[in-house]
């Protein structure tokens, strides 16, 4: 995925000071949004897909009061079937979250959809890739030969 | 093809890293890869500037008891074996970064659970040895190709849209 204008970002964290530095990173990436729970993140979420500007991606934290980042994810995925979005304008999943253990990582990536985790504190490096790996970033991948 | 990383690393060499292989690598490499429900697990020790890199095929040795083949065909050993020759290179596990990629579902329902198994042994046998995962990139419908970047540990990643696995063996 390459996108054509800037996409729109969605931070989903109830710590203010964790959604003040992605919003830091992203800032020159594209529309940014906030919602400090799962709840709000939904709602945002199901409010942009009716102004056909839908999210492209969504950096979601797990634990969080109200909803927490699984049942969000979950919901979001279904919003997304419910609306019958084409492939190309289903929102990408990241999971950005302080818990480490393989249950988690494991549930995130195939119960909740997310198609990237990166474990708290965030790895700045591994962080940029993984712009490069959703398209807002240039992706060496696309303009690297492959050896013969 | 002129391109950003040969400007940074004129003299970075390239491999291919094929099924139940698993490699160190001392000096710079761009190693590329395809996989579908196969796992690769990226190693990166930024002190020495070693990578290492394998992509495996099935999740656990002790449940195929298959003889004479690589060690780096099943995620469990792949993990351990590739984890052991680093640390005889000197590597600490404290300063290891790893990155976990592939693990696709597949069509049918055996292949479903072969990837997901790939993935979840994979964060399992990590977390055993106390090796620190920074990223994740598994799961979803569809195969990935990847580019890991031996010597500063960065790992570039592209779905393959249009291509879910349909059997095992990438």
């Amino acid at each position: 995925m390459n996108f054509p204008q800037r996409p729109r970002l969605l931070i989903v964290d109830d710590s203010s000071s964790a959604r003040s530095l992605l919003r830091d990173l992203l800032k020159d990436y594209g529309l940014i949004d906030e919602a400090e729970d799962g709840r709000g993140a939904v709602e945002l979420f199901e409010r942009a897909i009716q102004e056909n500007k839908p999210y492209a991606i969504v950096f979601l934290d797990i634990l969080m009061p109200n909803m927490d980042g699984h049942e969000a994810a979950r919901r979001i995925h279904r919003l997304m079937d419910s609306y019958e979005l084409p492939e190309e304008r289903r929102g990408k999943i990241v999971m950005i979250s302080s818990l480490h253990s393989p249950d988690q990582l494991m549930k995130a990536h195939f119960e909740d959809g997310a198609l990237l985790y990166l474990p708290k504190p965030i790895d700045t490096q591994a962080f940029t890739e993984a712009l490069a790996n959703l398209g807002i970033l240039p992706n060496p991948i696309d303009e690297f030969g492959y050896p013969a | 093809m002129i391109n950003r990383i040969l400007q940074r690393f004129p003299d970075i060499r390239q491999h291919f890293l094929l099924i139940a292989e698993g490699r160190t690598f001392a000096s710079p490499t761009a190693v590329h890869t395809v996989l579908g429900s196969c796992v690769s697990v990226t190693f990166h020790c930024q002190r020495l500037g070693l990578g290492a890199m394998f992509h495996a095929l099935l999740p656990r040795a002790a449940d195929y008891r298959e003889k004479n083949v690589s060690t780096y065909r099943y995620v469990d050993t792949a993990v351990t074996s590739l984890w052991h020759r680093l640390s005889v290179l000197g590597v600490d596990r404290n300063e290891v970064q790893c990155k976990i990629l592939g693990g696709a579902n597949a069509l049918m329902n055996d292949e479903y659970a072969c990837g997901q198994k790939n993935a979840l042994v994979a964060f399992e046998t990590l977390a055993e040895l106390g090796l620190r995962v920074v990223a994740s990139n598994v799961g979803g419908r569809f195969g990935r190709k990847a580019l890991f970047l031996s010597h500063t540990g960065e790992v570039f990643v592209k779905t393959l849209n249009q291509q879910p696995p349909r059997k095992p063996g990438l």
